[in-house]
């Protein structure tokens, strides 16, 4: 099952690379950015720097004598002294993908977005909802609980009033048996990955035994 | 018989001489890093025996068979003692502890390499086998020949992939303190500024909206303007670091750090449950980049290494061969460091031999091709991003070619020492301070501790130029050379503008490059202070770039004194004969090089693959002399101050069971010796 996800998975990364190339293709944007001293220059010792800039030419076409040319104001205080004005430019050749950035930043602000509510939900909903169900199961062996008493204190002294109650839950409704369906084994999975992950937090924040 | 003399070999040389150690685990990888396992888990005695055990199946193989199967393997008596060998071995780890599935190690223990190779020969050897059975067997066979390779490919489209995601995310979100593009929200501002044009250089162009232009603020040298700026900044510095590390908290904590300390110790065998997984990936790769947008002293280039060796898990589970194997699955994990280290310098070389040098443990050759070409495919899939737009893979590419003279070997070497010492000075300070924070309360509040520091270096950092750019925009414009088209104040020279044909001679240095050294000066310190105590908070954070920045800081600042030296003084005889004056003689963008470059090297006490990446990053391969001359002085330097570098520092730190393979061992007695007192 995981393993056909992860085929789907690099299938999808192949073909987002041959997106890639392909976009990149068809909708590459170019320009030539030149760095110039001010037309003035020529005439006398003004510094001011300005920035010319001309887009949609090759990259061979990319230097000075071409984009006075095509500059028309530049073209009409330089005149014929491009000899003397273009030593002091640089020319850059530069190309971009619009849809690149376009959807590389979209996804990633999804993501973003995507990782804030779940972890809005995580923090604030989920503790809510396993409160529910433990009602049911509050005759449950002494020494479980005892134990998960003594990590939440644990935890309190730690992080302070940091919203740890969910954290110890997993475990408590785990016990519980339940019927079979997806969505109890989702709910499972995503029990265990709670436990791992609180797991790693008491390595690295609690125990300092990694990561310092 | 013949099987038996390998392990005989390997016993004597071990037991002989204290070096043998070192020799094995570049040639009998897999012998020494069993050694190395049994030393560290301090195991029980079948466990010993067990090794032993597997030594006598697998011992022949590391010499021979590890690389490719010999051909001629048809010797059927040869080919009944192999197999009984690894059935008798079998059989009896079997009932121990080998149930053949995922979870054969658990967490925090070191793995069996011999155990895992052997598993690997006999799986290899039931294939080979049955391939002339039908013809879907030999199907299968060929799967599994060009398995490695394929997951390779992957690995590195995967990596090159992020890596361009983060590149240009991490552009945008630094941006985004800055101001916004009204009409395209996801431009950065020099997109944002694409066609527009005779704007002035420092100036933005109207396009770009700065967050008091959004607010109403018009006036750009008035005290509101800039005080809304500041505050704008600190915000949202203060703002994304804590999502960044509340994100880390919730939902990975093993994402945060370097992680190469971390890849070291995994790679030499070690099992972390977790650490390169899913989540870690993601939150990593996310994180890293709102780390770098929070104006935080780090780079995203260590975390890099660990993302790409996240992929290669995740990747290397698609191959049974790989994914249910660990010894397997760190050659995979090998390539994938030199993935990540290529497509975070745009140095492939670099990044395999980054992953030889530093990181890797058990390194055959077969790895070393697979490591080239996943650090090919990723560099490849990362340049036709083009992320940067100026079709260079990093920003820090040079387009100069100035030559540098014999006698600069001095500066440079002065530079190294500079290195070395800074460097040295870093990783003690460094781990003293994390040693005071896992042993003090600090250590109790990760999220107040990031949200302070991301506080102080906004508040600081703003008012200096210098260190209010993204921290790779400075590295890029200190590595340049001044020409006749610059304005800002580091090249703010006396030059005469009315001859046109001296663009580039040298010039005495005007008002506004005392400035810049001051400013540049007040960015070393404070950088240099800063990053001791960001290295180390629960975000992910790279040490590559803050310590490249303070070398190329230092370098700088003494090149442009000796240009003014030579500029001011002519007629000294060393200056005589290199210098005449209608051209520039000294670079300064040399020493910021040869500065970061030694630094680095003071830092990480990385040599060969420090200098093959500095050349791939900026281009100047005529520099290598320089920066190799620099890195030799600095990891001199550095050694004799302090042994460690500062990840394997960290990895002593935190107790990871990790047996450095440049350990010298100084006992004399051999292993007779002890086994039959005279």
């Amino acid at each position: 099952m995981c393993k056909i996800y992860l085929y789907i998975c690099c299938s999808l990364l192949i073909l987002a690379v041959n997106l890639l190339e392909h976009v990149n293709a068809s909708e590459e944007e170019s320009r030539c950015k030149c760095v110039c001293p001010s037309p003035t220059i020529v005439n006398g010792t003004e510094t001011n720097k300005t920035v010319y800039t001309v887009t949609k030419i090759p990259a061979e076409e990319c230097k000075c004598g071409i984009v006075v040319e095509m500059v028309p104001e530049l073209h009409a205080s330089v005149g014929d002294k491009v000899n003397e004005f273009c030593p002091r430019c640089e020319c850059k050749f530069e190309s971009r993908n619009p849809t690149t950035i376009k959807v590389v930043i979209i996804i990633i602000i999804c993501i973003l977005s995507f990782l804030l509510i779940y972890m809005l939900f995580l923090l604030c909903l989920d503790p809510l909802m396993t409160k529910r169900g433990i009602r049911y199961s509050q005759q449950q062996n002494e020494e479980v609980n005892l134990h998960d008493s003594d990590v939440r204190d644990l935890d309190i002294d730690f992080y302070g009033v940091d919203n740890n109650e969910n954290l110890d839950e997993p475990e408590r409704v785990c016990r519980r048996p339940r019927p079979d369906t997806v969505l109890n084994r989702v709910g499972n999975q995503k029990e265990r990955w709670k436990s791992q992950v609180q797991e790693q937090r008491r390595n690295v924040f609690d125990r300092h035994s990694m990561l310092n | 018989m013949e099987e038996h003399e390998p392990l005989l070999d390997v016993m004597s040389e071990l037991a002989t001489s204290a070096s043998a150690f070192q020799r094995l685990s570049t040639t009998n990888g897999p012998a020494a890093a069993a050694a190395a396992a049994a030393a560290t888990r301090q195991m029980s005695d079948d466990e010993i025996i067990d090794v032993s055990l597997a030594s006598v199946g697998g011992g022949s193989g590391g010499s021979g068979g590890a690389q490719a199967e010999p051909p001629g393997s048809d010797n059927e008596s040869d080919f009944g003692a192999h197999s009984k060998s690894y059935g008798t071995y079998n059989a009896s780890s079997e009932d121990t502890d080998l149930p053949l599935g995922v979870g054969q190690y658990e967490d925090f223990h070191t793995i069996d390499w011999l155990r895992d190779i052997a598993r690997d020969r006999l799986r290899h050897r039931h294939i080979v086998k049955k391939k002339k059975e039908s013809c879907w067997d030999s199907l299968k066979g060929w799967h599994d020949a060009w398995s490695g390779w394929m997951c390779v490919l992957i690995v590195g489209c995967a990596a090159g992939l992020t890596a361009g995601v983060i590149d240009i995310g991490a552009n945008w979100m630094f941006d985004i303190k800055n101001g916004i593009c009204p009409s395209q929200f996801y431009f950065s501002r020099e997109q944002c500024c694409w066609d527009s044009n005779s704007t002035f250089v420092q100036q933005d162009c109207p396009e770009w909206q700065t967050w008091p232009n959004v607010f109403g603020a018009t006036d750009a040298h008035g005290v509101w303007y800039y005080l809304l700026q500041y505050f704008m900044y600190v915000f949202w510095s203060v703002f994304v670091g804590l999502l960044a590390v509340t994100l880390v908290r919730q939902f990975a904590p093993y994402a945060c750090g370097s992680g190469i300390p971390e890849i070291k110790t995994i790679l030499s065998g070690f099992i972390i449950r977790g650490y390169l997984g899913k989540w870690t990936y993601v939150i990593k790769s996310v994180t890293m980049m709102m780390a770098v947008s929070a104006g935080l002293s780090l780079g995203k280039e260590g975390p890099m290494v660990h993302m790409a060796c996240c992929i290669g898990n995740i990747i290397s589970y698609l191959f049974p061969k790989y994914g249910k194997n660990e010894a397997k699955k760190r050659e995979i994990l090998s390539a994938a460091s030199a993935a990540g280290v290529a497509v975070a310098f745009g140095a492939p070389i670099g990044g395999v031999l980054f992953s030889l040098e530093e990181v890797s443990y058990y390194f055959p050759l077969k790895t070393l091709w697979r490591s080239f070409f996943c650090a090919l495919v990723a560099t490849f899939v990362l340049r036709s991003i083009n992320p940067f737009g100026t079709s260079h893979l990093v920003m820090f590419y040079i387009d100069y070619n100035s030559p540098w003279f014999f006698f600069e070997l001095i500066p440079f070497i002065i530079l190294g020492v500079f290195g070395g010492l800074v460097g040295a000075f870093f990783i003690k300070a460094n781990i003293h301070w994390c040693k005071y924070r896992k042993a003090s309360k600090l250590g109790l509040y990760p999220t107040a501790e990031v949200l302070a520091i991301t506080l102080i270096t906004a508040v600081i950092s703003f008012p200096n130029v210098y260190t209010r750019i993204n921290t790779s925009e400075l590295i890029a414009e200190l590595f340049q050379q001044c020409g006749p088209e610059d304005s800002t104040d580091l090249c703010d020279y006396n030059r005469n503008f009315t001859n046109v044909n001296h663009g580039s001679e040298s010039a005495e240095s005007g008002h506004g490059v005392t400035r810049a050294l001051w400013q540049l000066s007040l960015a070393l310190v404070f950088k240099l202070l800063i990053t001791i105590f960001t290295f180390g908070i629960k975000v992910p954070a790279g040490l590559f770039i803050p310590s490249m920045a303070i070398g190329a800081i230092a370098g700088r600042m003494l090149g442009v004194a000796m240009e003014q030296l030579a500029f001011h003084n002519p007629e000294w005889f060393i200056f005589k004969d290199m210098c005449n004056r209608n051209e520039a003689c000294i670079t300064p963008g040399i020493y910021a090089m040869v500065g970061a470059a030694a630094m680095l090297g003071g830092v990480t006490r990385m040599t060969v693959s420090l200098v093959v990446i500095m050349f791939e990053l900026t281009g100047g391969i005529q520099y290598i002399v320089p920066i190799m001359a620099a890195v030799m002085t600095s990891k001199w330097v550095g050694d004799a101050v302090l042994k460690e570098g500062i990840y394997d520092a960290h990895i002593y730190l935190n107790g990871y069971p990790f047996l450095d393979s440049k350990l010298e061992f100084t006992h004399t007695t051999i292993a007779a010796d002890v086994m039959r007192p005279r």
